[in-house]
Order: structure tokens, then sequence, then C-alpha cells
């Protein structure tokens, strides 16, 4: 059984569908890039999967268990995380509370015990500091953990929201566009964090337009166009097919490369 | 660091005992009054304030104050209960109003959350001056006895002068700060700031905003309950012009010109408006006018409010250091 | 008795129209809720007391002066309170408006004291048509009203201004890209709310008591109309106002004034529950 499954997914926004009867389904330890030109519906599926929106028709299943609907703090709490587009932090927090903050989704927040400051309590937010450090520091991130989150270069924030994703230990990470706007050499850094998360066993879900990434990292892509799938396989399936190059008329030559 | 933190410790202590001690010095009934308003404002204030933490200005607060008060105050007159159990039950029926009223609200936020919370407030106070029986209507309920605690046989303390209602208030002005205190500096604490920061991001993180904001009301709406059961048996009187909106916004104008970044700004807002009405008693008419102008220059020119003026003199006085 | 119930329905709609339809356009506009929208009313309802009671003047000339004159103060309003702060947090200006209602109702009870003025007559007579009986005055209120709603309608729907306001309101960073000045709207969407408001003063007075406290009730049945019928949308607000004008009127005549609150409560949680976006379904 597929780890996420969508089915016949659609949303429309007054008259216009952004999604088209989805279907597809991703597996387990991939990592599978989703592509498609402008307006395809890339963020919109996220949006549906992490339950920011409500799918007008069709359905989201997470290890069988139909997830349609779900708020997102719920949809998080099973195991989906995700990233914002435009780079979402908390931006009056130092790097280190920002990761702490999206921690304790699987510690429970003991009201009492917080209240009264019990010897447990304070136990707790130790580990809870230490997993975020670790977090911080398999990034690379933790020589910055005092810092104001948006005293940090635009690249460093960009990871800075991948590692909020992490804190809450998912099991499907949707990134999406993790490397736009950033140079060919942090590319490649995004490129190997990437790679390492996927080592850790964490699924992926990449949503990016830059050619490089999804040909160097991707298992498996999805293609979208105008909301419908129009093509899915491999790299070297998708580089080939007609659709595709069609909807990206004029890239031809990033796939040559 | 460890000694910084024991000097606080001890500073903060010793303002404490010498809150307790203040009545040995002047029990002037004057003073008495004016320290009790101060320590009753910061507990409703404080109790708003945290809700603005996670992005909340619930202005039904203080008709949940008032609903504290008058269930209060009619279970103790007209059923007889003993005044302790009356008083935590006008806390507990400020908690389930305010949630009836808040469970619908929430789906809203911001200023629109802000209005139908006050429509919501207001239609509550309404009942009470509809509703003669039991409210007492516009002219209210009178002759709300004062606190009795006592265990029969054990012992029995009766408040007979201000001094007596001065340390209730002071105790539960302490229990709310110290409580409200640790909450924030907890994981409580920074759930609430982190959905008032960026609310979709913490929703993608597992945070159930909704409920997060709904416990963070509930808190604010029992301490408000308890404020306005103690108001009750202090004054002896409830009308529903207590509750109104004039004292709603002055409750809001506590919050922001004393600062929202932390549980500083309502002491000092409080404080500093309570003594500043002591000096405008001659000037009753110009008052809502004179609170009217400072909440607009402070928006203006001290949008942090007055507990960020320590931190801005020094930050400006650095500045002239340096040049 | 029908036909009574009628009659006041579109005379309270009609009021209630003008003094909402102020606040949900400044909403639009500028994303700021004035809570001192109720005192512009208030302040519109003493102008026309003065030209009528104290300067002995006619009933149109008030209402020309009254609408002039707050126009102009929602421009200073603008000017000195909204514009310097729109780039800092969300709610500051909003607050803002709360420190304003009670400068400008200090500003009343300064300049014209505490005690309720009254407006004698200015359309005396009583009209009685079908069983329902109406003093002519309030029957003068419908075309005045409705003309003036309508012809903001028109404005808002066929001038380059009007439009210009709408499109500000729907997208701010859309507006701008096409040139279209934000200032320049929220002095134009500030303006011409504060003068319909100072109208509906005007046509108030002569019905209810004016006093410096009479903006906040009014300011509050404003806000159930303007959620009621979408924040922000014009046409929402008509139809809110229509809607609480009649329940006002009915509730009024068959049952008790007392009940109008409590079923105005629970048009707005059954809005708030089922359809958030009010009538017209408007983002909140």
């Amino acid at each position: 059984m597929a780890l996420l499954e969508i089915k016949s997914l659609r949303k429309k926004f007054g008259g216009l569908a952004a999604v088209h009867d989805l279907d597809f389904e991703v597996n387990e330890g991939e990592i599978r890039g989703i592509i498609g030109p402008n307006g395809s519906g890339k963020t919109t599926l996220f949006n549906l999967i992490s339950g920011f929106y409500r799918p007008t028709k069709g359905k989201v299943f997470y290890r069988g268990e139909d997830i349609t609907g779900l708020r997102p703090s719920a949809i998080a709490k099973r195991g989906i995380a995700r990233t914002f587009q435009l780079t979402s932090l908390y931006n009056n927090f130092t790097v280190q509370q920002n990761v702490v903050a999206a921690s304790y989704l699987h510690t429970g927040v003991g009201f009492f015990g917080a209240a009264l400051n019990t010897p447990s309590t304070v136990n707790r937010e130790r580990e809870v500091e230490e997993k975020a450090l670790e977090v911080l520091t398999s990034m690379g991130l933790a020589d910055y953990k005092y810092q104001r989150a948006d005293n940090l270069p635009q690249g460093l924030q960009r990871v800075l929201g991948i590692c909020i994703a992490l804190a809450t230990q998912p099991e499907v990470l949707m990134l999406d566009e993790p490397a736009s706007g950033l140079s060919p050499a942090e590319t490649t850094e995004v490129m190997h964090m990437i790679d390492s998360i996927r080592h850790r066993g964490v699924t992926i879900l990449l949503v990016e337009h830059d050619m490089r990434v999804i040909m160097g990292l991707c298992d498996q892509i999805t293609v979208l166009a105008f909301g419908k799938k129009i093509a899915e396989g491999s790299p070297k399936e998708v580089g080939e097919n007609r659709d595709v190059i069609e909807a990206y008329l004029g890239t031809e030559e990033e796939y040559v490369t | 660091m460890v000694r910084m933190k024991g000097t606080k410790t001890i500073s903060i202590a010793a303002v404490v005992l010498f809150l307790f001690v203040i009545p040995l010095m002047t029990s002037s009934p004057y003073h008495m009054h004016v320290l009790i308003t101060i320590l009753l404002y910061i507990m409703v204030t404080a109790s708003f304030r945290f809700c603005i933490i996670d992005g909340d200005w619930p202005f039904a607060h203080v008709p949940l104050m008032g609903l504290g008060g008058y269930t209060s105050a009619l279970l103790v007159m007209r059923l007889g209960w003993p005044f302790l159990p009356a008083f935590f039950t006008g806390g507990l029926v400020a908690v389930i109003a305010g949630l009836i009223i808040y469970i619908p609200c929430v789906r809203t936020r911001g200023i629109t959350f802000f209005w139908i919370t006050w429509a919501f407030g207001e239609a509550l106070r309404q009942t009470w001056i509809r509703f003669r029986e039991p409210f007492g209507g516009a002219t209210g309920l009178v002759g709300i006895p004062g606190p009795v605690i006592s265990i029969p046989g054990l012992f029995r303390v009766e408040f007979l002068s201000q001094v007596s209602y001065y340390y209730l208030a002071l105790v539960l002005a302490l229990l709310t700060i110290v409580v409200l205190h640790r909450l924030e500096h907890s994981r409580v604490g920074l759930t609430l700031k982190s959905v008032g920061e960026n609310t979709d991001l913490a929703e993608s993180t597992g945070i159930n905003v909704t409920r997060q904001r709904l416990l963070a009301l509930t808190i604010a709406s029992f301490i408000a309950g308890l404020g306005g059961s103690f108001y009750a048996h202090w004054v002896h009187l409830l009308t529903p012009v207590d509750f109104d909106v004039a004292f709603g916004l002055f409750v809001l104008l506590y919050a922001v010109v004393g600062g929202t970044a932390t549980l500083w700004g309502p002491i000092v807002g409080v404080t500093a408006f309570v003594i500043l009405a002591q000096f405008l008693r001659g000037f009753a008419m110009y008052v809502p006018a004179i609170y009217g102008f400072i909440l607009i220059l402070t928006l203006a020119f001290l949008p942090e409010g007055l507990e960020s003026s320590p931190r801005r003199i020094l930050s400006l006085l650095k500045k002239r250091k340096m040049k | 008795m029908t036909l009574q119930i009628i009659a006041n329905g579109i005379v309270l709609s009609l009021v209630y129209a003008l003094v909402a339809i102020g606040l949900t356009m400044v909403y639009g506009v500028m994303r700021i809720l004035n809570w001192a929208h109720g005192e512009i009313v208030m302040l519109g309802a003493f102008v026309g007391w003065l030209v009528v009671v104290v300067l002995d003047l006619n009933f149109v000339l008030a209402l020309v002066v009254s609408m002039l004159s707050m126009a102009a103060l929602g421009v200073g309003i603008e000017r000195v309170m909204f514009r310097p702060m729109r780039g800092k947090a969300h709610l500051t200006p909003f607050i803002m408006s709360m420190g304003l209602v009670f400068v400008l109702q200090v500003v009343a009870i300064v300049a014209f004291g505490v005690t309720d003025k009254a407006i004698p007559t200015v359309f005396p007579g009583m009209l009685s048509f079908g069983g329902a009986v109406m003093p002519v005055e309030r029957l003068v209120l419908i075309p005045i009203a409705g003309g003036l709603t309508v012809g903001y309608y028109i404005f808002l729907q066929r001038t380059k201004q009007g439009r210009a306001i709408r499109a500000a309101a729907q997208d701010a960073t859309g507006a701008v890209l096409q040139g279209i000045s934000i200032n320049r709207c929220a002095l134009i969407a500030m303006s011409t709310g504060c003068a319909l408001a100072g109208a509906a003063g005007v046509l108030i007075a002569p019905i209810f008591t004016v006093n410096p406290f009479m903006g906040t009730k009014l300011v509050w049945k404003a806000f159930v109309i303007v959620f009621v019928g979408g924040m922000g949308s014009v046409v929402g607000t008509i139809l809110g106002a229509f809607l609480i004008g009649f329940t006002g009127s009915i509730v009024g005549t068959l049952v008790d004034p007392k009940w109008v609150t409590m079923i105005e409560m629970l048009i707005l949680g059954l809005i708030l529950l089922f359809r958030p976006g009010g009538i017209m379904n408007m983002e909140i």
C-alpha cells in the first residue's frame, strides 16, 4: 500500500478548477518531484494534502487513513510536515525558539506541569531543547541559535524553515520550492540537505522549478499542467515525454543538460 | 548569570514583603481603596493581556468579569451559599459563559474577533439590564455581603476593614501574576506566542490554533470571573454600568499604554492610570478625553508601551555615549 | 398594522444603511474598523441641531452643512491619525479610533453639554394611509436616505473614483500596480463615508434624542449590520441594514422592544456559525 494516496482530488475556486481529478500515489522512502508551469496547481496540491484547503471533491489517504478535510494540525500530528513557498518563520523568535516551538506536538503540553514547573516538566523541557539543537546542528544552523530569525540571510532563513518542519519529526516532508532564489552553490547545499533527510527515512515531496534539483534528487516525478496530471515516471521518462516538453515550451535546453 | 538571577529574586521578594507591610504604615481607607483598585485592575488587565499573546483581543472580558460578580453575589444572597464556593463558582460560570461566547467567535480573528466578542459581551450585559429578576435591572444588586470565610467550630474570618480586603486582593493579584508568569514562560506560553506570531506556521507544526486560543480565553475568563466576584463582595453593590464599554476600553487602555510584550505592561499601565485618575478627580468630565489622547499619543510615539521606556532610554543613552 | 411595520421598517433600514455604509467602506478600503464612526454620526446630529435650532435655518442646509463638515472631519482624521499609522501594526489605527471615541465625546460634551437636545419637527403633520400612521418627517426620510444610498451606490459603480476605491478594497496591491493611489482612495472612502454618517445624524436627530453618547449604540447596530452583510461590501451592508431594520420593526411592534437585541444576537450568531463572511460571503 502506498504511503500517501490522492484519489480524484479536485479543488475549485469560484468557477476555476485549480486541481482537476488528480490521482497519484507516493511510496514510502521515495523522493517525489512535482513539477509544472506556474499555476499548474502545485502549491494548491500541498495545501490540499496538508489541510489548509478543503477539496471540492476527492480524497487524501495517509497510511490507509482518510485524512481528507482534517485540519492542518491534525495532519501534522499524523506525520506530514511542509514548508511554505514564501519562507514562513517566527520572525521575532530566536532560531532556537523557532525550532523548539515546533517540537511539542509529540510530547504533551502538560498544562498543570507547566504552571507548577514540576521536575518532570523541567526534564522534558531540557529534552526538547536538546532535540531542537540536534535538528539545528544537522542542518548547520547550530551557531545561529541565539540569533533572531529575521536577522538571518535569506538562504539560512530557508534552511530554518526546513528545520521547523523537521522538528515535528515527520514521516513525510513536503518542500515547496526550497531552492528558489538561491545561488548555484546554495542550491547544491540544499540538495545535500534533502538527500540527508531522505537517508533518515523521511519520504519527500518536492515542488521545484530548478530542473537540476529535480533531476538530481527525485526517484519519480509527477508533472502537472492546468491542474491535471500530464505525466508521471522516472526522470528519464519524464524528460523525454512530449506532453511535458510542450507544457514547458521553450525550456527544452534544461532537459538536455 | 546566576548572580543576576539572585538579585532579581531578592528584589522581587523585597517588593512583595513591602506590599504585605504597607497597611502597617498607612491604613487610611482611601489609600487602601486605591491600592485595592490597582490590584483588582491588574488581575483583569493581566488576564486580558494573556489572550493578546496569541493575537486575540477579547472584548467580552469585562462583561464576563461582571458575570462572575453577579453569580457570586446571587449565590450568596439568594441561595445562602458560603463565600468561598460562591467566589469560585463565579469564576467557573465566567468560564462556561466565556466558552459559549468564544467557541463560535473563534472562527474570526483580529479586529473582527474583537468586535464580535464585544457584541456578545454587550448582549450579556443587556440581560442584566433587561431582567430585573434576578439581576436587578439597571439598579442592580444592593447589599451584597462582604466575604465570610469560616470553618464551623474552627474559625471565622469576616472582612470588616479595607485593610482586610487589601490582603485578599493582594493574595489574588499575586496568585494571578505568578500563575500567568509561569504559564507564559513555559511551553504553554511559547505555543501561544507562536500562534500570535505566525498562525499558519503554528498550525502546520501540529499546534491546534483553535484549541490554544480557547485555552488562553478560558484561563483569562476564570481570572476575570474571580475578579468580578471579589469586586461584588468588596463594594457591596453591582450595577450593569460597572461593566460597560467604557470600563472595557479602560482595561484595553491600561494594557496598550502599559505595553503588551510582558506581564509588566499591565502592572505599569494600571498603576500609572489609577494614580493619574486620583489627580484628575476635579476634572472627571475631561478624563475620557485625556485618556483618549494618551492612548493616541502612546500608539504614535511609544507603541510598545510604558514598559518599554527603560529599554528605550537605555538605548538612547548608549547612542549618546557612542557619539 | 402590517403597513405600519413595513413603513417603520423601511425608515429604520435606510437610516441604518446610511450609518453602516461609511463604516463598511472605510473597512473595505483601509482595513480599519473605525470605532469612532458613531461619534461622527453624533457630531453630524449636533451640527444639524446647530443649524436648525440655534441658527434657525432650514433643514436642507443643515443636511448639506453636516455632510460637508463631517467629510472634512473624516479627512482630518485620516490624515492625522490613520495615514501615519498605515505601515504599522494591523490593530494600531483601530485602537487609536477607540481613543478618538473618548476625545470626540468629550468635545461634544464641552461644546454642547450633556443634556439631550431635541430638534423640533421640521415637517409637521401625520400621514395616514391604509391603516398606517406615519409622521411626515419620517416619511421624508425615505426619499432622502434612499436617494443618498442609491446615489452612493451609483458613485461606486459608475464613476472613476468609485471604481478605484472598490478596486482598492478588493486588492490593495493590485490596485497600486494599476496606478491607483491608496492615499486618494483612503481619502475618498473616509470623506464620503463620514459625509453619509453626518447625513444620517441629521436625519436621525428629529426622531431620536441627540446627546453625546448616542454614538455607541448606533455603532453597535452598524457593526452588526456590517458583519451580517459582509465586511467591505456595500450591497451586503444595504441588505444587512434591511434585515436588521425590519427585525427591529417587526420584533419591536409585535413582541417587545426589549427582545430586539436578543434577536439581533441570534442573527449574528447564526451568521457566525454558518456564513462567517456575511450575506455576501466576503473574506474575513
